[in-house]
């Protein structure tokens, strides 16, 4: 195990390296740079700014550079706004972005896993028929859509719920429903097809067979199985949701990582696109290693080689 | 009822409905078996072998319904129990063993708990005892090393291997009835063997009934007493194994045994493969379920079901050949008959 783990750790820094080299070369090749404005600054403004950020240095220079200040956790200051760094930025957005997402993460477990199972228990019947459909419409309509209807009805018409930022516990409940929408969909129809496929299989038959009850087949049998494809995709939408979503934020007014990192592309503000990808990489990286381990202890049939 | 049946099955018809129809998957079926007997049934793939005896237990598919029939097993029928009283019934009197051994375990569960399950669900023993018998039902199947072995993952075994699991799982209970569908077609032959050759040593030491589901006429010679011989979800028929091999009484029988290779046999002699294919059960032919296929096949095969006819004290057929009104003259049954009288 503590083998499997070190190997994992060491492919975890040559995939984000990877990451860092090629938003890195990526920034540098586009055209037009942060200081490109509408408005020309003046020749000897632009080459002051240009020389402060050392963006004058050949680029291999520029590249090790970053990379020393990444080793000590500095992601670069930020070139649009003075004396302000990428770090900051995360440091602003990301504890209320993790905070949604972490709502939403045990918000879609509590719902899409017994929503699935009843799905598939009942297959063909009414709740079935309906849970499929609220799916349905949770995949199909985007999140914008769900929160200004949320807004519209709890906020507006009913006045329950506050129609923007989280100053109480209450300001949550909205954007967290949003957020969830579609992985809340997608992991109730997921959990609904495994479980139906599992149901389906020979040693299912097997358990019946020794006199178990059904409840005693689900739970003793079918779910381990049927959790595990559920288990590969927690990582990479925990990832997304612990990151915060833009249209989110901006519909509910919320200060969090996704309108940091969509800001900063328009702004052209290279350190902060790079800082932030690759902060958005190493949460994602991290997040299926823990799912990796996780599959380990369910599954015996993964060797840990 | 004579009260040495431990199992019978009566006038039994199942049916899947699917999206393009009914298949009609039994039709009609009925036999009994002895208590401590044990009793092949042969036939090819959807034959309605196996059908027959997940009907009897209750563990159709969901598309898979019970249009008529009964199974009386000790006389009572199970068909007419309530789920809770059947579940009592299974893997506890009367348990199965499954085809594909790779298939038919849990792969996220040691062999051990897979074992020692119908245990718990069924008696009121202690963990430590529950995990003694079934380290002892493990070693009784000849699994080398059971305790070391009780919490090993199926993955970790070899076919033949887990197909002895599975025969452990069967048995633990001591079930009155066994029902072993198919146990050593997935296996190569040797293992075949072995298997085979496990279940004669396990049978010999209980007094259980077995029910042997083979497609393979071969090692349903080697294990059973008496057969039973499907085709199309009905009955063909139905004879002691020596009887059945010496004199089969179906034209069905008769093609089986010609496709049977013979070890002594003239190297340029043919296997004689049984020409077309088994019937569309969506749409069963009204007559006799083999009269495509049928060289015997008269003008009323095509019409109307044969009857199921006592041919003699240990045998049935389902054959026009044998009726009544049949015509001597080229009739394989009645010239063997008339033969046997004159001799």
């Amino acid at each position: 195990m503590a083998w499997y783990v070190a190997k994992r750790v060491a492919t975890m820094f040559a995939t984000l390296f990877a990451v860092v080299l090629l938003t890195f070369m990526l920034m540098h090749s586009i055209p037009g740079g942060p200081f490109t404005a509408e408005r020309k600054l003046p020749d000897a403004v632009e080459q002051a700014l240009v020389k402060k950020y050392n963006l004058d240095a050949p680029l291999h220079e520029q590249f090790i550079d970053y990379v020393r200040g990444l080793l000590v956790f500095d992601l670069g200051p930020s070139f649009k706004y003075e004396g302000r760094s990428v770090n900051e930025f995360i440091a602003e957005g990301f504890p209320l972005s993790s905070r949604l997402g972490l709502m939403s993460i045990v918000f879609i477990l509590f719902l899409a896993l017994p929503l699935g199972c009843v799905s598939a228990i009942k297959s063909g019947k009414w709740q079935d028929l309906l849970i499929m459909f609220l799916a349905t419409l949770g995949i199909t309509i985007p999140s914008f859509v769900i929160a200004t209807a949320l807004m519209y009805l709890f906020s507006y018409r009913l006045g329950w719920l506050p129609v923007f930022g989280v100053s109480s516990v209450k300001g949550y409940v909205l954007p967290v429903i949003a957020l969830s929408g579609y992985s809340l969909a997608f992991i109730t129809r997921l959990m609904r097809s495994s479980l139906l496929e599992v149901m389906g299989q020979d040693y299912i038959r097997t358990a019946r067979a020794k006199g178990l009850s059904e409840t005693a087949v689900l739970v003793k049998h079918a779910m381990r199985n049927a959790l595990l494809p559920v288990v590969t995709i927690l990582g990479p939408t925990l990832a997304s949701l612990l990151t915060g979503s833009f249209v989110i934020e901006k519909i509910f007014a919320l200060p969090g990582m996704g309108i940091h990192f969509v800001t900063s592309i328009a702004n052209r503000d290279y350190t902060a696109i790079m800082g932030i990808t690759i902060f958005y990489a190493t949460i994602l990286v991290a997040m299926v290693f823990i799912v990796d381990i996780f599959y380990v202890m369910i599954d015996p049939r993964i060797k840990l080689q | 009822m004579p009260i040495d049946n431990v199992f019978e099955i009566k006038n039994l018809s199942t049916s899947f409905f699917t999206r393009d129809g009914e298949v009609q998957a039994v039709r009609d079926v009925s036999f009994s078996l002895r208590r401590g007997e044990t009793l092949g049934i042969v036939g090819e793939s959807g034959s309605g072998k196996s059908v027959t005896f997940l009907s009897a237990l209750g563990l159709l598919a969901a598309s898979g319904k019970v249009k008529g029939g009964q199974a009386l097993f000790n006389g009572r029928d199970l068909l007419a129990s309530s789920a809770k009283e059947l579940r009592k019934v299974r893997g506890k009197d009367i348990a199965m063993v499954f085809q594909d051994p790779m298939s038919s375990l849990n792969p996220l569960k040691t062999i051990g708990k897979q074992v020692a399950e119908a245990l718990e669900v069924h008696t009121g023993l202690g963990r430590a005892e529950i995990r003694r018998r079934a380290i002892r039902m493990l070693e009784a199947v000849r699994i080398p090393e059971a305790a070391k072995r009780y919490d090993s993952f199926p993955h970790e075994f070899s076919g033949g291997m887990r197909q002895r699991v599975v025969i452990a799982m069967a048995l633990i209970c001591g079930p009155s009835l066994v029902i072993a569908d198919e146990p050593t077609t997935a296996l190569d032959v040797t293992i075949q063997d072995q298997i085979l050759r496990l279940l004669r040593e396990l049978k010999r030491e209980s007094d259980s009934s077995i029910v042997f589901i083979s497609h393979d006429l071969a090692v349903i010679a080697s294990m059973c007493e008496r057969v039973v011989v499907m085709y199309g979800g009905m009955i063909m028929e139905e004879a002691l194994i020596g009887e059945l091999f010496e004199s089969p009484a179906h034209p069905y029988t008769m093609g089986l045994l010609r496709s049977i290779p013979v070890i002594d046999q003239d190297k340029g002699a043919l296997l004689e493969p049984i020409p077309g294919s088994p019937p569309d059960m969506l749409a069963p032919p009204p007559g006799c379920p083999f009269v495509a296929r049928c060289v015997h096949a008269r003008a009323v095969c095509a019409v109307s079901p044969p009857p199921y006819r006592e041919v003699s004290k240990t045998r049935r057929s389902r054959c026009w050949l044998w009726a009544d009104d049949a015509p001597v003259e080229g009739n394989v049954f009645k010239e063997r008959s008339a033969a046997y009288a004159r001799a």
